[in-house]
């Protein structure tokens, strides 16, 4: 009897073993066999996010104590060692949330340790330098604004010298201390920082791009234009987050087979203002949807080419740029402020500033999102 | 009887579960150890994000475990074969401790890639190297094939090398994509195709890449300059949180080599670039062209269509570029370039490319270019040779990786490159093929419109007019060249010539009319674009028809031509339009009299500057003359031409030559003083007077006196065939006379007092002969830097040192009188970078009254002939000397009468008369002994440095060649050798008759060469033997293994040379 079942439970072993071996041979069953278990890889390897939204709570809700003994565990057992692993920027995350909790429970020399391990962990991210400086300002400055802060935000203007933040942590420090040189300089390092934008020209049946530098100068452009039959003559021009001033457009009619008398060039009238407010030397953008529009008139709507002087703004605040203002005049340097207002188009608010900041193509890359992987 | 049980039942009735178990065992561990590696591997590629870790997948790392299983067989076959002895130049031996080699794996917290010790076997010897993992991507590290850089001592390197990375990754079409690239005439690190050998065990086949740095440019001789790179495309190399394009960002390029001159622009010129890049308008675009010479980037465009990879050179990475510090060019290297389908594009060309490529005479070019390499299918055959080249020498190797493809990076199949490279040719001739030109021709006025439109990839040339109706009288064509679309004053004529007929008439360009292409690349890839042209035609009676001849202008086949509706738009091309590039036409500028310049004169290319004889031109505080164009400047004794300071004490820049505009330039009869160097339109120019990539030029009876500031009185780079003769170089403010890269003649000059050296060569060939050279503060002739000139019959005294001979540099020195100086002779490695000292050849040489006589480092040689007063051992005996007539003769003199050290007679020219056969050996991954074999006691014969090894150890031995030398008056063999610890050395060439054999005996110094000659009686040899008798019962220390073994002989062969016996003539 007790053969008999072992020779039933040896025939099923065998079956089954076939069968999976056999399943294995057979294509179709073994690539989804595959997809399966490389599911449960992902989902075994999602532990990772897992645990660090769980710390992410902890740390939401208040409960620091445990986030830092959470998140030091953590730490040290996280799988990307360097930048150059793929959950870099859950460790920056990581090492964020686990400064934010010494901060909470008040350990500055932890907190600042953290801050300089993230800087160690990528120096190339200008976040881990803003951020270091500023948790340097709020911990370790007293009467005066802390060097560490100045050296950070210096850090990452050099990486990022259009970033705003920086720029206004850098001129906090020296104008508490009165030092107008430094300001006058770093506004004009910011001014002249090498940064392009693209400025979009979007009509009824026109859509046009062009490169442009965003410095507040003047620069000509001269876009083909090809309208379609029936264009209503409108032309919208957006610089995206950045401010803008159209200067002075004009179109010209096309050249045409076997005509030699082209068409003269139109100076188009001055553009009407959407959702952007004059400020300083240009318009500010209030959303995404603002422009600057232009409405061709019809006899001039047989266009080829459409020359444009534009100036581009690089952002800033109304109140940074008082700032700045203060600096030059102290200086008795009226004619490089006067230079300055022309190339400055300051937002209302350091938020309004900052949120244009976000907007841009390339500004949101790097940063860990919890749920979005 | 109970009938007796079946086999099988009585098997089942005997079965336990146990053996069930037993049974299963093998196949179900098997499976679930694949499984368990596969996910393993899947895990570690999802550490990292990239574009191959993105494409891993459990079901992609068990196939390739299962296909690796099945191949087993096969691949334990091949390994078998496999040894680290492999008798190959190639083979790359690397050693180091097991536990070392696994770190390679193991990452320390915000460490990437630390450099590891250990050991690389350079044929019989050792060198010690670092190595760590390398590559932008995990393919480079995740496998069991990793892709290492590898950096030898700076005192020791790998063949030329001193630092070189083994790529794992697409080892064939890599190495094929690359080689072409030189086949372009473009600046490409070197690459080869490498075995390499891990602890003695065969670890993959791999890519050998030069790094690029400084070193990098020498092999191409080109002056040491920045060299930008914009390759950050990665994690842990791109600034997270900015704009990620290069050509929009400044701060994501490094220099990998920096100009460090003071007068250099540092970065700026990569910030300058940019901003005209950002600019978008003409004058941004004719800036940028500036930079650029537009053929190198028509074949760099033809190179990357052929290969079909046009696109990875792309805007976040593989950017490198060379500014060259002698016209402040930018050359581009490519990189990381695959073989690819041109037909799948894969994105936008990036923001540089595009733009040049808006000069419609960039595409054109390049299509031509294109054009010529695969005319008779040129380039298909050189890539097929390449592949099967290598696939021959490496079969097994590359079998071996391949049957483990999916474990390791794929190698890459020579059919399947091949066929892509087919392809990119089939549709590269569609290409060459799709010259539309839309035409349209109406009257307006007296005039015929002629409207011309190219649509296609590649343009046409406009030949002819074909006149329907009468045609006669005077007929104009013009060109709108203001491109106003009107016919006005400032529209050329087009020279025609007008052949009437009865029914009308052929109006011929006299040169034809270019309508050049617009490539559209605004969207990913290559389209057709277009340009419009406009012509008018004047003179044509009402009722006259044009129709205008057209052809390809890569094929030279008539072009498709469409009709152009009247009355259509016109279209702003997709380049910039050819006409609005200008060319001014020649100007010659004259100066003569008494002529004060207050600014820097600069003469166009394509313009003449002519300096009368008498002429005084006084020159301003740093005012500079540099011409573009050829000048004239030809003083008599009577009436020279001087160029002086206005201002005395204070000086001016400098006159200078820039660029083959002023090749052939004259001066003679010419005075130049008191000036300074100077920095125009950012280019440096160091000397006095400079001669920056002009050929040809001729200064005569000149006078270099008195120079201030500048490094050099004379200065010339780049410059082929410079000749300065019977000229006088006084009071130097320091170099006399600099040569870089350059070569020429230095004769029949006098150097007197110069502040550094007297002439001072690198990577230069001149001739220098019958000089006076005295009291220099530093030199009297430095060659440095890889310079081979021939030094001959020159007084050199009172200097502080006589003649330097450094980094690689092979000068022969004959006949010269080296005495009073300092030191007579040094010779030592001052640059790293070339990899070691020089090795100067010196004949009849007297050095006398030297404070001291020689000078020399470790890393240096010499070959000495009948030379006195460097040591007590170099001067032979009279009797001994070997007859130097040949060497002489090689260099196109006569032999003086009596051979004794020290100056001849003025030098007396004839025809060089070259050896019959010349070999001199070059350390590299070709053959291991250039045809040379070893027999008997032979333990050693390699190539190493400047010269071939034999080491004979236990007993004699003998390497051996063949040769095929008919010497129907007889003839001479020169052997250039050193050894060591030899008894005897003999010397054989065979042939048919008797066999011609000589002994010779040699000091134990490898440092120092000397010439033994064989007289070889008329004949046919067909071989060449030399054989080593060893000093019996020395013994050495090994340095793999640390025993005590025994100490062989070494001979060095540096050349071998057969000349035959001169003729009566």
């Amino acid at each position: 009897m007790v053969r008999r079942h072992e020779r039933r439970l040896a025939g099923l072993w065998l079956g089954l073993s076939l069968l999976l071996l056999g399943s294995f041979a057979v294509g179709s069953v073994r690539v989804r066999l595959l997809a399966t278990i490389g599911r449960a890889a992902d989902w075994w390897d999602a532990r990772w996010d897992r645990r660090l939204v769980a710390g992410g709570q902890m740390v939401a809700q208040g409960r620091f104590d445990q986030a830092i003994g959470y998140l030091e565990q953590l730490d040290r057992i996280f799988p990307a060692r360097t930048s150059r692993y793929g959950r870099d920027q859950e460790r920056e995350y990581l090492l964020r949330l686990l400064a934010q909790s010494y901060e909470a429970l008040g350990r500055k020399g932890r907190t600042m340790a953290v801050w300089s391990h993230l800087v160690a962990f990528d120096s190339l991210n200008y976040r881990n330098h803003f951020g270091s400086a500023r948790a340097a300002e709020r911990l370790l400055s007293g009467w005066a604004e802390a060097p560490e802060a100045r050296d950070g935000y210096a850090r990452a203007l050099r990486l990022l010298p259009s970033h705003l933040p920086s720029l206004r942590g850098y001129l906090r420090f020296y104008m508490d201390r009165g030092e107008f040189r430094e300001v006058r300089e770093a506004y004009r390092v910011y001014l002249d920082a090498f940064l392009v934008g693209s400025l979009t020209i979007r009509g009824d049946g026109v859509s046009a791009a062009h490169s442009v530098r965003v410095d507040g100068r003047p620069h000509e452009l001269l876009i083909p234009l090809t309208p379609v039959d029936g264009w209503n003559g409108t032309l919208t021009f957006s610089a995206g987050p950045y401010p803008l001033a159209i200067e002075e457009a004009s179109v010209s009619p096309p050249m045409r087979v076997g005509q030699t008398a082209p068409g003269q060039e139109h100076l188009l009238p001055a553009p009407i203002a959407a959702r952007m407010i004059q400020s300083g030397a240009g318009w500010v953008p209030e959303d995404s949807s603002a422009g600057l529009r232009v409405v061709v008139p019809p006899e001039w709507r047989d266009a080829g080419s459409l020359r444009l002087r534009v100036r581009v703004f690089n952002l800033i605040d109304e109140a940074s740029w008082k700032q700045f203002v203060k600096g030059y005049r102290n200086l008795l340097d009226y004619d490089g402020l006067a230079e300055a207002e022309r190339r400055t188009a300051p937002f209302r608010s350091p938020a309004a500033a900052d949120s244009a900041f976000a907007r841009l193509d390339w500004a949101p890359g790097g940063v860990f999102v919890p749920g979005t992987k | 009887m109970t009938p007796r049980p079946h086999w099988a039942r009585r098997l089942w009735s005997a079965f336990r579960f146990r053996d069930a178990v037993a049974l299963t065992a093998f196949p179900l561990l098997m499976l679930g150890l694949l499984l368990a590696t596969s996910v393993r591997d899947y895990l570690r590629a999802r550490q990292f994000d990239d574009w191959w870790s993105r494409g891993q997948g459990v079901a992609g790392a068990f196939s390739a475990r299962v296909h690796g299983l099945a191949a087993l067989p096969r691949s334990l076959g091949l390994r078998n074969n496999f040894s680290p002895g492999h008798d190959d130049a190639g083979v790359i031996r690397l050693d180091l401790p097991a536990r070392r080699w696994d770190s390679l794996e193991v990452e320390k917290d915000g460490a990437w890639a630390p450099w590891l010790e250990g050991k690389l076997r350079y044929g019989s010897t050792m060198i010690p190297v670092r190595l760590r993992k390398r590559g932008d991507n995990s393919v480079h590290w995740l496998t069991d094939k990793r892709t290492l850089t590898i950096r030898t001592p700076r005192d020791e390197f790998y063949k030329r090398y001193r630092s070189f990375a083994l790529s794992a990754k697409d080892v064939l079409p890599s190495y094929l994509a690359n080689r072409l690239a030189g086949e372009f005439g473009l600046l490409v690190p070197a690459t080869e195709i490498v075995p390499l050998y891990v602890n003695n065990r065969f670890y993959g086949i791999y890519r050998f890449l030069e790094t690029v740095d400084e070193s990098f440019l020498r092999p191409f001789d080109r002056m040491p300059g920045n060299i930008f790179r914009g390759d950050a495309a990665e994690r842990g190399e791109y600034r997270k949180g900015g704009p990620r394009n290069l050509f929009e960002n400044p701060l994501l390029w490094d220099r990998p080599a920096v100009n460090d001159r003071w007068t250099a622009w540092g970065p700026a010129q990569l910030d300058s670039l940019l901003v005209d890049l950002a600019g978008g308008g003409f004058a941004d675009h004719q800036r940028i062209m500036a930079r650029f010479d537009r053929a190198e980037y028509a074949r760099l465009f033809a190179y990357l269509l052929l290969v079909g990879d046009p696109f990875h050179m792309d805007g976040v990475h593989n950017q490198l570029l060379y500014e060259d510090p002698s016209t402040q060019w930018l050359h581009p290297i490519p990189w990381d370039i695959r073989v690819r389908d041109l037909g799948r594009p894969e994105n936008r060309l990036n923001d540089l490319f595009r733009e040049l490529l808006r000069d419609p005479l960039v595409p054109d070019a390049a299509m031509r270019e294109v054009a010529r390499s695969l005319q008779d299918d040129r380039f298909l055959a050189l890539a097929d040779s390449l592949l099967r080249a290598a696939e021959a020498r490496y079969h097994n190797y590359l079998e071996y990786d391949r049957l483990r493809t999916g474990l390791v990076p794929p190698v890459g199949e020579v059919a399947e490159t091949r066929s892509i490279l087919d392809g990119n040719a089939r549709l590269l001739r569609r290409w060459m093929e799709d010259d539309e030109v839309a035409v349209a021709a109406s009257r307006a006025g007296n005039a015929v419109v002629l409207d011309l439109e190219t649509r296609g990839l590649v343009g046409a040339d406009l030949t002819a007019l074909r006149l329907a109706g009468p045609a006669a009288g005077p007929i104009e064509l013009r060109r709108d060249s203001n491109l106003n679309g009107r016919l006005d004053d400032a529209d050329d004529r087009i020279a025609v010539r007008l052949d009437s007929g009865p029914d009308g008439g052929r109006l011929t360009l006299a040169a034809p009319v270019s309508l050049y292409p617009g490539w559209d690349l605004e969207h990913p890839g290559i389209r057709p674009g277009h340009v419009p042209y406009r012509l008018f035609v004047l003179g044509l009676p009402q009722g006259s028809a044009v129709e205008p001849e057209l052809v390809n202008r890569v094929t030279a086949k008539p072009a498709k031509r469409v009709a152009w509706v009247g009355g259509a738009p016109i279209r702003e091309g997709t380049a910039w339009h050819p006409w609005r590039f200008r060319v001014p036409a020649p100007r010659r500028v004259s100066l003569s009299g008494a002529v004060r310049l207050t600014e820097t004169l600069r003469v166009a290319e394509g313009d003449t500057l002519v300096i009368a004889a008498g002429t005084e031109l006084r020159l301003g505080p740093d005012v500079s003359i540099v011409s573009r164009g050829r000048v004239i400047a030809e003083g008599t004794a009577a009436r020279p031409i001087r160029v002086l300071a206005d201002r005395a004490k204070i000086p001016w820049g400098t006159f200078a030559l820039q660029g083959h505009g002023a090749d052939s330039s004259r001066f003679g009869h010419i005075e130049f003083a008191e000036g300074g160097g100077a920095l125009v339109d950012r280019i440096e120019y160091i000397g006095m007077v400079n001669v920056h990539r002009a050929d040809g030029v001729i200064f005569d009876h000149a006078t270099f006196r008195d120079n201030v500031r500048s490094d050099d009185t004379f200065h010339a780079m780049h410059a082929i065939g410079v000749v300065v003769r019977d000229s006088r170089f006084i009071r130097a403010n320091s170099d006399a006379l600099d040569m870089d890269i350059s070569s020429g003649e230095i004769v029949r000059n006098v150097f007197e007092a110069s502040g550094g050296d007297a002439i001072d060569l690198m990577t230069s060939t001149p001739r220098i002969i019958d000089n006076q050279i005295s009291g220099s503060g530093d030199k009297g002739i430095s060659i440095g830097e890889g310079s081979r000139p021939f030094v001959f019959n020159n007084n050199i005294e009172r200097c502080s040192i006589g003649v330097e001979v450094k980094d690689r540099s092979a000068p022969v020195l004959l006949n010269n009188r080296i005495v009073g100086n300092q030191i007579g002779l040094r010779e030592r490695r001052k640059n790293w970078r070339y990899g070691g000292g020089g090795w100067p050849t010196i004949a009849l040489t007297a050095f006398a009254d030297n404070a001291q006589p020689w000078a020399r480092d470790a890393f240096s040689h010499v070959t000495l002939a009948s030379v006195t007063g460097l040591d007590s051992a170099a001067g032979r005996p009279a009797g001994q000397n070997p007859d130097l007539g040949w060497l002489y003769r090689m260099f196109g003199l006569v032999p003086p009468g009596s051979m004794v050290p020290g100056l001849a007679d003025r030098a007396r020219i004839a025809t060089p008369s070259p050896p019959l056969e010349e070999q001199s050996f070059q350390d590299d991954f070709g053959a291991v002994a250039d045809g040379w074999h070893a027999e008997g006691g032979l333990r050693r014969l390699e190539k190493r440095r400047d010269a071939l090894v034999l080491e004979a150890e236990r007993g004699n031995g003998s390497a051996a060649r063949v040769v095929r030398w008919s010497l129907p008056r007889g003839g001479t063999l020169v052997l250039e050798v050193a050894g060591r610890d030899l008894a005897e050395v003999r010397v054989e060439v065979l042939g048919p008759g008797p066999t011609v054999a000589q002994r010779f005996e040699i000091a134990s110094d490898l440092a120092t060469a000397r010439f033994v000659t064989v007289p070889l009686p008329p004949g046919t040899y067909d071989g060449l033997k030399v054989q080593l008798v060893p000093i019996p019962g020395l013994r050495r220390t090994d340095p793999v293994s640390g025993l005590t073994v025994l100490r062989g002989g070494r001979l060095d062969l540096r050349t071998v040379r057969v000349f035959p016996t001169p003729g009566a003539e």
